[in-house]
């Protein structure tokens, strides 16, 4: 019986989980929507929110087909502690990824980091810097390709050779 | 006699001023002319008008020649298209919808509300102003 009593449960908070919407509300100025291909356009005073994640931006589009926003100019994400700036971003709703394009900056805590590219799992708290990244931690700086910060352990991986730098505050 | 002069030239001044407080921005095509039939309390059924048909629900509805004027009016249509506003433009002869003022738009998933918006029913295109909030599932 009670095996029976578990099984339904499971089931329940399955089917509960999976019926789970994400729904993402989108403002802005103006909308030019095509419903026949269910392609979203939206201009000025963007905000995106999805979950605590939002997002501002200039200019917007999103094809419901791919399940990815594309933003451009004048970006600025929040998710948490985090605040991404940057010119061009795609956040692929799906695997709730944010990619983020053209004079990225990351401020995190004592993080500052500079980078041309940042690929951001905000679920898994991982920000992964693709190219140079100089990364800004009070007075340390740190200059590498390729550095991945993990923001849970609070730690700063590279493959990379990797300069480090201790700045004397001036 | 120059006091005259003066006084001329402030009320021009004064007309300036005046003209330029008036905001231009939102020209109403609501009240161009009288309208040719005014229905009270309205509920059409079936609205039909080539391959559109859809319903409309309005407090007011002004009939023109080549338009109908919905005060606080909601239009469903079988397809789930669901448009509700204070003031509802409908041209006959390009099957476009203006709406404005707490308007309220819902196609399939996909719910918009915001101030003032532009619809194709024909070609399912939608363009919205003023600012306004799109919720996608």
């Amino acid at each position: 019986m009670s095996r029976v009593i578990i099984f339904v449960s499971l089931f329940v908070f399955l089917v509960c989980f999976a019926a789970e919407d994400n729904p993402v509300n989108i403002k802005a100025e103006r909308f030019e929507v095509n419903l026949s291909t269910n392609y979203f356009e939206a201009n000025e005073k963007i905000v995106i929110e999805q979950g605590k994640l939002i997002i501002r931006a200039d200019k917007a589009n999103y094809k419901e087909s791919k399940n990815k926003i594309n933003l451009f100019d004048n970006i600025i994400a929040d998710y948490l502690e985090v605040k991404i700036y940057c010119q061009e971003m795609v956040f692929d709703r799906e695997k709730n990824i944010v990619n983020a394009f053209k004079d990225v900056q990351v401020i995190y805590k004592e993080y500052i980091v500079y980078s041309q590219k940042l690929v951001y799992y905000p679920d898994k708290g991982l920000m992964i810097f693709e190219g140079e990244a100089i990364v800004n931690q009070g007075k340390n700086v740190l200059k590498s390709n390729d550095i991945t910060l993990d923001l849970k352990k609070n730690k700063i991986y590279s493959d990379n050779k990797t300069n480090f730098m201790i700045s004397n505050g001036n | 006699m120059r006091i005259k002069y003066f006084f001329f030239f402030a009320f021009v001044v004064l007309l300036y001023l005046i003209f330029l407080r008036v905001d231009y921005t939102y020209k109403s095509p609501s009240k161009t002319n009288e309208p040719n039939l005014v229905l009270l309390n309205a509920n059409i059924e079936h609205f039909l008008q080539g391959e559109l048909e859809f319903n409309v629900v309005a407090k007011k509805i002004e009939i023109f020649d080549k338009k109908f004027i919905m005060h606080e009016s909601t239009i469903n249509s079988e397809d789930g298209l669901i448009i509700s506003a204070d003031v509802i433009d409908y041209y006959l002869d390009r099957g476009v919808v203006y709406a404005s003022s707490n308007v309220y738009f819902k196609r399939g998933q996909h719910v918009y509300s915001g101030n003032e918006l532009e619809y194709d029913m024909t070609r399912l295109l939608l363009k919205t102003y003023r600012g306004g909030e799109f919720v996608l599932q």
